[in-house]
């Protein structure tokens, strides 16, 4: 199905409308849009991902009557999976308001971006970024402060579509890790309604100096919702991240994670599980870019694929003349529970200098009947044989996250996503 | 308890068992021998019910019932243990797990009370120290970078928490050092009572010389041919299977 958006049209929609939110900001992203296009499957990076639907969705949710935001607010103690965490309620911060919290002693800013904070902040390098600029409802920056040592996670919640538009949401947060801190984050995606809805997010997770940050992403949407989540990071020199994306639920999941590795002595583990079936889509686009020397980065991608599932990893490491002594690792391992069920997989190495260590691979297999044997001969039935294998597998990565709070309800969810495959 | 009659079974229409007839009763020791490629393993692979040796001809009883008509998993549940010749690795499978699983499923099956994660601890503690491994097996992937020797021994620590009714153990002495032989020659030995039966199938008298057998089979070109008492592994070790068509 072509994509089709009339991109003439979208000034007089959006932007001349006075309920434009951030109009200037929208022309920037419109010129933009209009220079990169909206990509179909001739764009190399969305070749294997249809996204008719959530333009559709998109295209929807402009019409007059959808306009208005939805007055209804998450609950105030929205607690996601009961993951212990400090979930932030972004509901309650309203435009150009800021919001100061104090977790464990350090006092972590939330502000909701105006106008001239946006245009100056904000990273706008690729199509459905523009998008998000041109419709986004809120630009929500959170500062953890220099010198911050925070244990508990700091959760971010998208009830979709509580507190956005009907159809499409499209919601920006940057993350402004000062330096000489250690934070970590837990963003949780979930839907309340089975009403088609298509998420247009972007993350932009900016690390200084000497800092560390654990993020992890839980994407357990209904299967009439489409995601679309780039992540944008920038790491200072001696900073490090672990960046996990568990992808469960959703008909349609994007992720893509931009990693700039721009100073000295940086490093970034990005890691990845998905559990795809019944015409999930899970696409996972990671680009490591190599800037400077001494830096690392890990892709590992675990996927299981169910009946008629289909997914696509493409990881890439670009590595350039300065980033000499760099190491680039990219993994992608998938198993397929059905003969219906399907992978692109690329791992991609560009390399401009002579002094780095690299290694990628990817394979895709079934679950290894021998072992399925060895377990039923012990008395386990194929059932749980299968379902322990699966959850061997997967382990690889979900032994990598170090959110403990998390733990408890990552197992469940899988086993409970286990059952239906 | 066992009785196997004149079965013969074929893997991709091979023939490989070709009319093999043994009767077990509890309290016995069997000991299998033969010439490689003879159908020792696949013997002990249609005992444990594995699909690709299907069985063409002859039937199998166990406590009275067609084991033919059990599910793999049923054959475990209802007291049949194999030691494989070669253990399967398992990699990210935590060994405890799996054992607590295999455990729980055997009660499961018999209407008991599923065992607590403290008690399956205790007891594997237990009988780790008893079969002198290494602690460090409990918390390692099933078999996952298992030295030869380590994987049988591993099959060993299984049967004993499993306490099954009939142990068919196809060379678990193979790659073992003379010491690992001994404890897995008491472990054996301390399994053994008047209730329960143990197939051993071996290559080399020596496990014979620690676990005594009843009776010592010959097998070849998928039957038994000769059969005797421990005698007869004697007089195998000193001049061959060469008359029994190798
Ligand atoms: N999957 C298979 N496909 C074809 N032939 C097979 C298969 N499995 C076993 N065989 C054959 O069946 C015969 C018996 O094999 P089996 O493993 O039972 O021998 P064995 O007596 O255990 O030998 P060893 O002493 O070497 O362990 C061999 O000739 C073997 O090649
Ligand atoms: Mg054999």
């Amino acid at each position: 199905m072509p994509v089709s958006l009339d991109l003439n049209n979208l000034d007089r929609k959006i932007l001349n409308n006075d309920q434009a939110i951030y109009p200037e900001l929208g022309q920037i992203a419109l010129k933009k849009l209009k220079e990169l296009g909206i990509p179909d499957k001739k764009h190399e990076h969305w070749r294997y991902t249809d996204i008719s639907e959530p333009i559709q969705l998109l295209e929807k949710s402009l019409s007059p009557n959808n306009q208005k935001s939805s007055k209804k607010k998450t609950d105030r103690n929205h607690n996601p999976g009961n993951i212990d965490a400090y979930w932030l309620n972004i509901s309650d911060i309203d435009f150009g308001k800021n919001k100061i919290i104090e977790i464990e002693g350090y006092s972590v800013q939330i502000k909701c971006l105006n106008e001239e904070q946006a245009i100056k902040e904000l990273k706008i390098n690729d199509p459905l970024g523009c998008l998000n600029a041109l419709l986004t409802q809120k630009i929500i920056k959170i500062t953890i402060p220099e010198d911050s040592v925070i244990e508990a996670p700091i959760g971010i919640s998208c009830v979709e579509p509580t507190y956005s538009h009907k159809y499409c949401s499209n919601f920006r947060f940057i993350i402004d890790i000062k330096k000489n801190s250690k934070v970590s984050f837990i963003s949780f995606y979930e839907s309340n309604s089975n009403e088609s809805h298509f998420s247009n997010i972007v993350m932009q997770i900016n690390l200084a100096k000497n800092t560390e940050t654990e993020y992890l992403k839980i994407q357990n949407l209904s299967e009439t919702h489409n995601l679309i989540d780039r992540s944008i990071i920038d790491l200072g020199t001696d900073s490090q991240i672990n960046y996990t994306t568990v992808d469960i639920g959703s008909k349609l999941s994007r992720t893509d994670v931009e990693v700039n590795l721009n100073n000295e002595k940086s490093s970034a583990v990005i890691n990845g599980v998905y559990l795809c079936e019944k015409n999930q889509h899970i696409d996972n686009h990671i680009w490591s870019n190599h800037i400077s020397q001494s830096t690392s980065s890990t892709q590992n991608f675990y996927g299981i694929i169910g009946e008629k599932g289909h997914c696509v990893f493409n990881g890439k490491a670009l590595i350039k003349e300065n980033a000499l002594e760099t190491e680039a690792n990219q993994y992608n391992h998938n198993i397929l529970l059905d003969d219906s069920a399907s992978v692109d997989t690329k791992p991609e190495l560009e390399i401009y200098n002579d002094s780095v260590k690299c290694s990628h691979g990817c394979t895709i297999g079934q679950l290894d009947e021998d072992a399925i044997f060895y377990m039923k001969s012990r008395g386990i039935d194929s059932k749980t044989a299968k379902s322990m294998l699966i959850s061997a597998f997967v382990k690889n990565i979900l032994s990598k996250i170090n959110i403990e709070t998390s733990r408890e309800y990552l197992d469940e969810l899988i086993s409970s996503k286990l059952e239906r495959l | 308890m066992l009785n196997i009659k004149n079965i013969h079974t074929s893997i991709n229409e091979t023939k490989i068992l070709n009319g093999l007839s043994l009767e077990i009763s509890p309290g016995e020791v069997h000991a299998i021998m033969g010439p490689n490629g003879s159908g020792k393993s696949t013997l002990a692979k249609v005992l444990a019910g594995q699909d690709d040796c299907e069985v063409t001809e002859g039937e199998i009883q166990y406590k009275g019932e067609n084991l033919l008509d059990l599910s793999i998993e049923e054959r475990s549940r209802e007291g049949i243990f194999v030691g494989f010749q070669y253990p399967v690795e398992i990699p990210g499978l935590n060994n405890s797990q799996f054992l607590r699983a295999s455990i729980n499923a055997k009660r499961k099956h018999k209407e008991e009370e599923e065992m607590s994660a403290v008690d399956f601890l205790k007891l594997a503690r237990e009988t780790i120290e008893k079969l002198e491994i290494p602690q460090t097996f409990l918390n390692r992937g099933v078999n996952e970078g298992f030295s030869g020797g380590e994987k049988k021994r591993n099959e060993i620590f299984q049967m004993t928490m499993l306490n099954p009714e009939i142990a068919i153990l196809d060379e678990t002495d193979s790659g073992l050092d003379i010491d690992a032989l001994k404890i897995v020659a008491k472990g054996v030995n301390e399994f053994k009572s008047e209730s329960k039966a143990i197939i051993l199938i071996t290559h080399y008298q020596r496990l014979l010389d620690y676990i005594e057998p009843d009776y010592v089979h010959v097998l070849s070109n998928g039957k038994i041919i000769e059969s005797g008492d421990k005698s007869l592994a004697q007089r195998l070790e000193q001049t061959g299977y060469k008359d029994d068509g190798e």
